[in-house]
């Protein structure tokens, strides 16, 4: 909790001229050490803390790599994916990504489907824990001309009953 | 029954000051115990004045500490970094404030002889650049290193003051456990009535001419003939203290010096944050 500090005085004392009635007088004040400095690496904290929880929730990289813009095979809007959870906390959502928030750790992913004629939609953070993977089902042959597909719902545009796609259809 | 009526009270029928009395006249009863045979009542005629107790006065600052909701013990100083999404175990997600801890360490303990209060001094940081003769006397003393911002916490009981010298850590808290937040927070200058009072403006048409964002009318006319003091007005916002309370601590990490608190903190980033118990829990 709380620990005495180490006593060690800084390179040189500061030396201050002091009068004292008619003469100067020398006087030194010591200057202690700062405490050594925390495992940063001499980087700044928030950098730590979010290299740390990187390597906490995603320690493959897989997910980081599903949003890497540079990753020809990465999540984008208009793909159809399935995401899993660990140990089958909730049931598997099956979806079309109509949006893609890029926002490093609070990433997150808008999914839409049919369920019984009904447009449901779903945003989903990818890495949160209790995600264990995120499959990719189909990616369309082409790419609608926008990043934000919310301009389809409720129209001829809109997701059909996605939950027993199969097979990829790949670019 | 008023607090005037009870000294009045206590200063004629005061018992202790009765049975002080009591014993100052035992000394000459004792010389006439051998005539006296029965028990008998002074008359109170005869108390020629009666010791009492000086009342304590509600305006006296040893009064004033006692109505205080003090804490047991001190808190820490940190510095709001920014925020970090974090996950709960079951899935959810908060938002969490870091506050980084460095280099916090006890400077000075005031003690109700020397000051008339009991407060814990705690700096944070290191700087050595402009600091005072004076203060560079102060740290010596206390054998830390010149610190960049310094605090005072006020505390109950003189019992719990750490020795000077202490470096306080992160998990002088725990996890789970709640806090307060006090900071300053963001200045936002001269601001209009909708920015500052939330008021909903004019019309947007219908004849309103430039005063859209007005505030209207501020009172009535003749009677009174003046503006009622404490009318919402424009002028200054922001830049005052926030205390933010029960706040829950979500992470707690010594080896690199940062607590993660649940929700947003007062204040732009690099502000000085104090961290306290919460004064509605440990009270």
């Amino acid at each position: 909790m709380f620990s005495l500090s180490r006593k060690r005085v800084l390179g040189l004392p500061l030396l201050i001229n002091q009068r004292v009635g008619f003469k100067t007088q020398t006087k030194t004040i010591k200057v202690y050490e700062p405490l050594p400095n925390a495992h940063k690496d001499g980087k700044p904290l928030m950098d730590v803390i979010r290299a740390d929880q990187y390597k906490k929730l995603d320690p493959s990289g897989i997910k980081q790599k599903l949003l890497d813009s540079k990753n020809p095979t990465r999540l984008r809007s208009g793909d159809i994916v399935r995401i899993n959870y660990k140990n089958n906390i909730k049931p598997s959502i099956t979806g079309m990504i109509i949006a893609l928030n890029r926002a490093g750790l609070e990433s997150n992913l808008l999914l839409r489907n049919q369920v019984t004629k009904i447009g449901v939609e779903l945003r989903v953070s990818v890495f949160n824990p209790i995600i264990e993977r995120i499959d990719i089902l189909r990616k369309p042959m082409t790419y609608r001309p926008r990043n934000k597909l919310y301009y389809i719902r409720n129209n001829r545009l809109d997701v059909g009953d996605l939950e027993n796609v199969k097979g990829k259809k790949l670019l | 029954m008023s607090n005037i009526a009870k000294s009045l009270l206590r200063l004629r029928f005061s018992q202790q000051g009765l049975l002080r009395f009591q014993a100052q006249l035992q000394a000459p009863l004792k010389q006439q115990q051998q005539l006296r045979t029965k028990a008998s009542l002074t008359s109170p005629g005869a108390i020629p004045y009666v010791y009492t107790e000086t009342p304590t006065f509600d305006k006296s600052p040893e009064a004033a500490r006692h109505r205080k909701r003090l804490l047991a013990r001190c808190g820490l100083i940190g510095v709001k970094k920014g925020m970090v999404p974090f996950f709960r175990e079951n899935g959810d997600k908060i938002g969490c404030t870091v506050l980084e801890i460095d280099q916090v360490e006890v400077i000075h303990n005031k003690t109700l002889d020397n000051d008339g209060y009991v407060a814990q001094q705690v700096g944070y940081g290191y700087k050595l650049k402009n600091q005072t003769k004076q203060m560079l006397g102060h740290f010596s003393k206390a054998e830390v290193s010149p610190k960049e911002k310094i605090v005072e916490f006020q505390i109950k009981d003189e019992s719990n003051l750490l020795p000077v010298g202490t470096v306080l850590k992160p998990s002088l808290f725990e996890v789970g456990k709640f806090v307060d937040l006090k900071s300053v927070s963001k200045g936002k200058g001269f601001a209009g009535v909708m920015k500052r009072w939330h008021f909903h403006g004019l019309k947007a048409s219908h004849g309103v001419s430039l005063a859209h964002r007005s505030a209207g009318s501020t009172g009535q006319n003749q009677t009174p003939g003046r503006v009622l003091p404490g009318k919402k007005m424009a002028g200054r916002l922001g830049g005052d203290n926030v205390t933010i309370q029960n706040v829950e601590i979500v992470d707690i990490n010594d080896e690199k010096g940062y607590i993660l608190v649940k929700g947003p903190v007062a204040g732009p980033k690099g502000s000085y944050v104090k961290i306290q118990d919460a004064i509605k829990f440990y009270t």
